[in-house]
């Protein structure tokens, strides 16, 4: 079993991990600190100022309204952040409820569960998320929704996986003889079992959400303006490769860097928590 | 056991390396106008063509009675010359001898069919609306019989057209892609697949079409009004504008547009660009029947709060004119009117104050998908906010901004008009009479009696200035109501290869027909 | 055994009937809920209420919407994909015309990625140099890592750009300068995770004894490691290109459209737009027909491979 301590440990024993980490935390210093600078330096349209390329005042350059390219790629990674991360448990939560169900109860539910995972699986994952925003209006909520909806399977083919290990082992059945009631059976002795693998699961996911939202973004399908999104920034800056060429240089870095970190985090937490889990990176669905 | 399983594999992409579809070069016509699109055409069948692509390419391989050259000029296509009688509902075209691309003569009784079948209710052509001025053609389109009246063939080299009621820019519709000649034995043999092998009486016959790639034209055989030196065009589908510039620059293309983020890199290389303002308006239209957006004061503060000259500089690099009313200067018999919404924002706030929507105004502004307009609302965004009106942009793509749009949900929205033809009866009648409020073109939901009576009185006067001068009165009203935010008339940058001349950018979408263009010695 | 394995495959088909149904379905109830009414893209610009009725028709919109999916059914079950509303054209010619395009770019991609992950990847534990490892460890880290757009951006901006060797996108009637930025674009993250796993598999086996010997003997015996580790590689390997290879197939949206790829990805995201049922329907089946099917061979390899695997994976 892995304390708490241990874990914590032998994560930060991992540099490159730690520098993911670092990095993450480093992006949401900087937008706290932009959040109590004064507003007009924020979203101001300076029109006078546009397309300057990078210099000491505007480190990345200016966009074609002037405004500073790199504060809005600070608040565009962290906005970018947070939806992965809300997406990400918003899938956790659907993945562990249906992954349970289907594995303790088992039967038809099980079966109705793993094919409907097997539909999701079946779609175009870009696609899929592209067909769900054309429904829904474009826009944050939509977006955590769809990301959701698109990653929940394979959260529930683990869980279930971990159930149906855990569910015949002795200290369950020997709950299931003293007269423990499902509810209890599920909370306290199988949940605490899946714990691990999900955490590691729900953290390997983190760097392809965020890929898979500045993708729509980038495609015109997420966050919508004046919110600044990495994806919108890219798209919006292609008309300026020639011309302008930080506009896109820039925001594609720092979602790289992104990605990357999160990856690392994701790799730092598998290899401190459960080093077996044979989960090959990037092994998943391309975009 | 391995080592050969791999063999075999590697043997297995190799095949697969070789049947799929691998590098054949391009055959190179050096007498091919070598053109590109960025949207593919759906159909070249004239009744179905609603797009730019469609509707130009079938222009160039269908004729009509009447075309307009590429000023903008109406000049004569099958019909040689033509009559109108005293109160405009009787036109009489003499058509010159021609024949379609696979060699028949093309006779009066061709244009009964051709509009027969754009009208018919068995072809469900979106534009059958261009046609429907002819006697009891809504009549017809409705489903009853056809009135013989309403287009008669003396003889095989004439044709008469007699209208419900006088029109004054008839002409002008007989020249869209929907009131083409088409052949009839082709159109029958065919059916649907006509919309992909097309047999007209242009200048050029479809000579291939590969899917998401080219579609090349040849020279009708047939056709030898006028002699070109080119014998074919191909253009290519190339939906990337960075592309489109690099194919020009390596000399694979003979004609770019020049998106205007690189005139100026354009312009100090030394290029010489042609351009021309398009007969088009780029315009915020405001839902008028939405509170407060009814309220003229409140349209007045918005357009003044918006500095439309500074956008087109920054946003634009440009390449636009200020819109001071809808219709563009190419089509005016006169100057524009005076700049009403000169830049004020303390006016605008004023006005606002008056109007009662002082404590914060809010305004949703839809826009369809595509990062041009992102940017331009961005810039109003950020000027409206100034005069406190806290500005909310919706994208929607093309069919949800269209349906919601039509049916006036949104406040506000962003779009353009094309011109069908050049003529200012196109800017007015769809986008204000109010018989057209919702997908007819009247989009901003603007009622107005008075300009409903010019607009109707323009249309049904046969005197070309008199008829402007109504138009004018039209647009000035309309220019005071503020309907809109007017924002401009944009401007087109084209550059050519030396290797063509005589190329000159259309006024309209299908005013250029490529036969005035040759190769240079 | 073949008997076993007979089942299995028989199984699996069984099991695929009932997901590609869902797939079915699950579309076309996203197509019918989404807003805006493709005979509105259809229409143009100027139209009445009429003309939408009749077009309605025409397309067999005007009908219940149970009734259009009892009708959608029965054609499939035929075969008959229908007619795309924009073009007219039946779907399953437009299909065919795209696929081998995307057949095309996926396959080089993948080649590209195989070659160069195996050799990137056996280099770096062949040479066991400290600074090799780190450089692929960053390697695979940021090919899995950079978002395909923007790598196709930066690829742009080098070599059309700056450099103006290669055509910055465009199919180009299949020349291999078109094809070059596309391929690669599309193979870097493949081609990071397979040179990854190359090298961890080819460190177990360098650890063994036997190759410590061969590898004593000098480099005629690289060889034995190549083949003893490529064995060891071969698995994880078979799984990446498998599901990779199943993806592109389904035409790479985003890759198609930065590149102006004309292929089946393209065409979906393009559908989408227009809202051209028929074709987004018969691309998506079609995509997830290509996908199932390659994800079932690579399940069918494992065996092939390694003999151990061959009571198949239950639950991943």
């Amino acid at each position: 079993m892995n304390s708490g301590g241990g874990f914590l440990r032998r994560f930060l024993g991992k540099r490159l991990a730690l520098a993911g980490l670092v990095f993450i935390l480093l992006v949401n210093a900087a937008v706290l600190a932009m959040v109590f600078s004064p507003p007009a330096e924020r979203d101001g349209i300076d029109l006078d100022n546009s397309l300057r390329p990078p210099s000491l005042g505007h480190p990345f350059g200016t966009d074609p309204f002037g405004r500073d390219v790199l504060s809005r790629t600070v608040r565009g990674s962290s906005t970018s952040l947070g939806v992965g991360f809300i997406a990400r448990t918003f899938s956790l939560v659907i993945g562990l409820v249906l992954g349970v169900a289907a594995g303790y109860f088992g039967g038809r539910l099980d079966s109705f569960v793993m094919r409907l995972a097997d539909i999701t699986f079946a779609f175009p994952t870009l696609l899929l998320l592209i067909a769900i925003m054309a429904v829904v209006d474009p826009g944050l909520p939509s977006l955590v929704l769809a990301l959701g909806i698109v990653g929940w399977a394979a959260i529930a083919r683990l869980v279930r996986a971990q159930v149906l290990i855990y569910r015949e082992r002795e200290f369950v059945q020997a709950a299931k003889a003293a007269g423990a009631g499902h509810k209890t059976i599920i909370f306290k002795h199988i949940l605490p079992q899946c714990i691990s693998p999900v955490i590691v699961v729900y953290s390997l996911g983190l760097g392809m959400t965020v890929m898979a939202e500045s993708s729509l973004s980038f495609l015109g399908l997420g966050i919508q303006p004046p919110a600044p999104s990495l994806g919108k920034m890219i798209s919006s800056g292609i008309v300026f490769m020639r011309t302008a060429p930080w506009l896109t240089l820039f925001p594609g870095l720092a979602l790289t860097l992104m990605v990357c970190s999160l990856n690392l985090v994701g790799d730092g937490v598998r290899d401190s928590l459960d080093p077996r889990l044979a989960v090959v990176r990037g092994a998943g669905r391309r975009l | 056991m391995f080592m050969k399983s791999r063999h075999s594999v590697l043997a297995c992409l190799l095949v697969l390396w070789m049947i799929s579809p691998t590098a054949c070069s391009r055959h190179e016509e050096p007498s091919h106008l070598r053109l590109s699109l960025q949207t593919e055409p759906t159909t070249l069948d004239p009744v179905y063509a609603v797009d730019y692509s469609s509707g130009m390419i079938t222009s160039l391989i269908h004729s009509n009675l009447v075309r307009f050259d590429p000023d903008g000029c109406l000049v004569p296509d099958l019909a040689g010359s033509w009559e109108v009688n005293g109160d405009g509902t009787r036109y009489t075209f003499h058509l010159a001898p021609a024949r379609f691309s696979n060699g028949r003569r093309i006779v009066s009784g061709d244009v009964l069919y051709s509009f027969k079948r754009c009208l018919g209710p068995g072809a469900v052509s979106p534009r059958w609306w261009v046609l429907a001025g002819l006697k009891g053609a809504t009549r017809y389109h409705g489903g009853e019989g056809w009135d013989d009246r309403a287009v008669l063939t003396p003889d095989d080299s004439t044709v008469v057209l007699v209208l419900e009621n006088p029109t004054s820019h008839f002409l002008s519709l007989l020249s869209m892609p929907a009131a083409a000649v088409v052949c009839r034995e082709e159109v029958e043999r065919l059916g649907v697949d006509y919309s992909r092998s097309p047999c007209g009486g242009g200048p050029w016959m479809l000579a291939g079409w590969r899917d998401g790639g080219e579609i090349v034209l040849r020279r009708n055989p047939y056709d030898r009004k006028e002699h070109s030196s080119i014998e074919g065009i191909s253009f290519r589908i190339i939906p990337e504008t960075m592309t489109r510039i690099a194919e020009f620059e390596v000399g694979n293309l003979d004609v770019l547009e020049v998106p205007r983020e690189e005139l100026e890199r354009w312009r100090s290389a030394g290029q010489e660009l042609q351009h021309r303002q398009e007969l088009r308006v780029v315009y915020i239209g405001l839902n008028n029947a939405k509170p407060p957006f009814d309220d003229p004061r409140v349209r007045r503060a918005l357009n003044m709060g918006v500095d439309v000259e500074a956008i087109i500089v920054h946003v634009l690099f440009g390449a636009g004119l200020k819109a001071r009313g809808c219709i563009p200067d190419a089509l005016r018999k006169g100057p524009p009117p005076e700049d009403q919404y000169v830049y004020n924002p303390k006016k605008a706030k004023k006005l606002l104050e008056e109007a009662g929507c002082a404590d914060g105004l809010e305004l949703e502004i839809w826009q369809r998908e595509n990062p041009e307009g992102g940017r331009i609302l961005e810039s109003v965004q950020g000027y409206l906010s100034m005069i406190g009106v806290k500005v909310t942009i919706v994208v929607r793509e093309w069919g949800a901004f269209k349906q919601a749009v039509d049916q006036g949900t949104p406040d506000a929205f962003y779009l353009d008009w094309f011109a069908d033809y050049p003529d200012a009866e196109n800017f007015m009648a769809p986008l204000f009479h109010s018989s057209n409020i919702g997908g007819a073109g009247n989009r901003a939901r603007y009622r107005n009696g008075s300009v409903d009576s010019l607009i109707e009185a323009a249309a049904a006067c046969s005197d070309e200035s008199r008829r402007w001068a109504l138009y004018a009165s039209a647009e000035e009203q309309v220019y005071s109501d503020a309907p809109w935010i007017f924002l401009w008339f944009p401007t087109r940058y084209e550059v050519v290869s030396y290797r063509i001349e005589g190329y000159m950018i259309p006024a309209i979408f299908n005013g250029q027909r490529y036969l005035g263009v040759t190769f240079r010695e | 055994m073949i008997g076993a394995v007979l089942k299995f495959v028989l199984r699996r088909i069984l099991l695929l009937a009932p997901i590609l149904w869902g797939v079915v379905t699950v579309t076309f109830i996203l197509m019918y809920v989404i807003p805006g009414d493709p005979v509105l893209t259809l229409v143009g610009e100027r139209y009445d209420e009429e003309t939408l009725e009749e077009m309605r028709r025409e397309l067999g919109l005007d009908k219940p919407i149970p009734v259009q999916y009892f009708e959608y059914i029965t054609r499939l079950a035929r075969f008959d994909l229908g007619r795309s509303f924009v073009t007219g054209r039946p779907v399953t010619v437009s299909i065919m015309d795209r696929f081998p395009r995307t057949l095309l770019l996926a396959f080089s991609a993948m080649v590209i990625a195989v070659t160069a992950g195996l050799g990137i990847g056996g280099l770096a534990a062949w040479k066991r140099h400290p600074w090799l490892g780190h450089s692929l460890m960053t390697f695979s880290l940021v090919g899995v890592s950079i978002p395909v757009f923007w790598l196709g951006l930066l690829l742009i901006f080098l070599f059309s750009i700056k450099l103006s060797l290669l055509p910055p996108s465009g199919y180009g009637g299949g020349s291999l300068r078109y094809l070059i930025m596309p391929a690669v674009t599309l193979s870097f993250a493949s081609m990071a995770t397979v040179a990854r796993v190359t090298r961890s598999g080819f460190l177990d086996v360098l650890g063994e004894d036997y190759i410590r010997t061969a590898k004593a003997k000098g480099l005629g015996n690289a060889v034995v490691v190549a083949k003893h580790g490529l064995r060891n590689a071969l698995v994880p390997v078979i799984t990446i290109v498998g599901t990779d290879f199943g993806s592109y197939l389904g035409g790479s949206v985003l890759t198609e459209s930065i590149f102006g790829w004309p292929g089946l990805g393209r065409l979906i995201l393009q559908s989408v737009f227009k809202r051209d049922f028929p074709m987004i329907q018969g691309a998506i089946l079609f995509m997830a027909l290509v996908f199932v099917i390659v994800n079932l061979i690579v399940d069918l390899s494992y065996g092939l491979v390694d003999p151990r695997v061959r009571t198949g994976r239950g639950g991943q």
